[in-house]
């Protein structure tokens, strides 16, 4: 296998219509299906988001461009789903809640996500994630389930961008799927008008002994992740472009 | 801009990542895939 790595180089031909058309589209790997719930990692933070879905064949993997509003527990309620390319990998950005034997839960945004471990963790042994640690999951799509490729960790010292509903403003606390985090405010930082039940999106400092320090705070919007990958066969190719057949969708 | 793609003979198994912006989808990453498989130890 060998790798082309070009920087901002040169334009793909793009003949998916509807992706230059949607203004809020948000775009994303599935690493999770539930009934009428998919679970997208989006962008290159790989942070999860919740989208509420007509029963369609989505399978994990599937990287998809939706459009649609988010409600006010944080989930997009799709208007329009398309299916753009399948992956075998994606990278998932969170927080370790649980560790299992072979498993970890990971939080990210306003999910919960089970990662399969390649090997058993034993409870008293260091090896693997740590509860409460940070970092970045590379996982493989493996029947239907998530296993971990490799993990980053964040550093500690590190900043973390998080995404949840505001339990209280004081004190700061913000539910990721259910699982509140304290976050502490600096004296001397005036936070914005903030209610409770609204979803917010933290830059948070990590420091030891799993302790948040707010760094920002804002109003989560739709993103309009940018990112798209795709794989296929060369149709046509030439110093500025190339165009792929990505399995019904041209690019 | 300033870069050249290889010119990729027709038929080519790729793996390609991109951006958009304003509406151009711009190629940041383009992995040849071989055709024997492979482990896929990534």
């Amino acid at each position: 296998m060998k790798w082309t790595a070009l920087l901002a180089v040169a334009a793909f031909l793009l003949a998916v219509g509807s992706a230059s058309a949607a203004p809020k589209a948000i775009k994303g790997t599935v690493v999770a299906k539930r009934a009428h719930i998919i679970v997208l990692t989006t962008g290159r933070k790989g942070l999860a988001v919740k989208v509420r879905v007509a029963p369609r064949r989505v399978r994990l993997g599937d990287r998809v461009s939706v459009v649609g509003k988010r409600l006010r527990n944080g989930t997009i309620r799709a208007s329009r789903l398309h299916v753009l390319s399948h992956v075998k990998k994606a990278r998932i950005r969170g927080m370790v809640v649980k560790r299992l034997a072979h498993a970890v839960r990971v939080a990210s945004g306003h999910s919960v996500l089970t990662i399969h471990t390649r090997s058993a963790h034993a409870a008293s042994r260091h090896d693997g994630e740590e509860k409460g640690e940070l970092g970045e999951f590379e996982v493989e799509f493996e029947h239907g389930d998530l296993v971990e490729d490799d993990f980053t960790p964040v550093s500690p010292a590190g900043t973390v961008e998080i995404e949840g509903v505001l339990v209280s403003v004081s004190p700061l606390v913000v539910s990721l799927e259910g699982l509140p985090i304290e976050i502490t405010v600096p004296s001397g930082m005036t936070l914005p008008p903030l209610t409770p039940g609204q979803e917010v999106e933290l830059f948070v400092q990590a420091g030891a002994g799993n302790t948040f320090t707010l760094v920002s705070i804002g109003k989560a919007d739709n993103e309009d992740e940018n990112e798209v990958e795709a794989k296929g066969t060369v149709t046509s190719s030439t110093t500025s472009q190339i165009t792929i057949d990505a399995g019904g969708a041209r690019r | 801009m300033g870069y050249q793609l290889p010119v990729i003979a027709t038929g080519t198994f790729v793996e390609a990542r991109g951006v958009t912006i304003n509406g151009v989808l711009t190629l940041t990453r383009l992995k040849i895939e071989d055709d024997d498989g492979g482990g896929g130890d990534g």
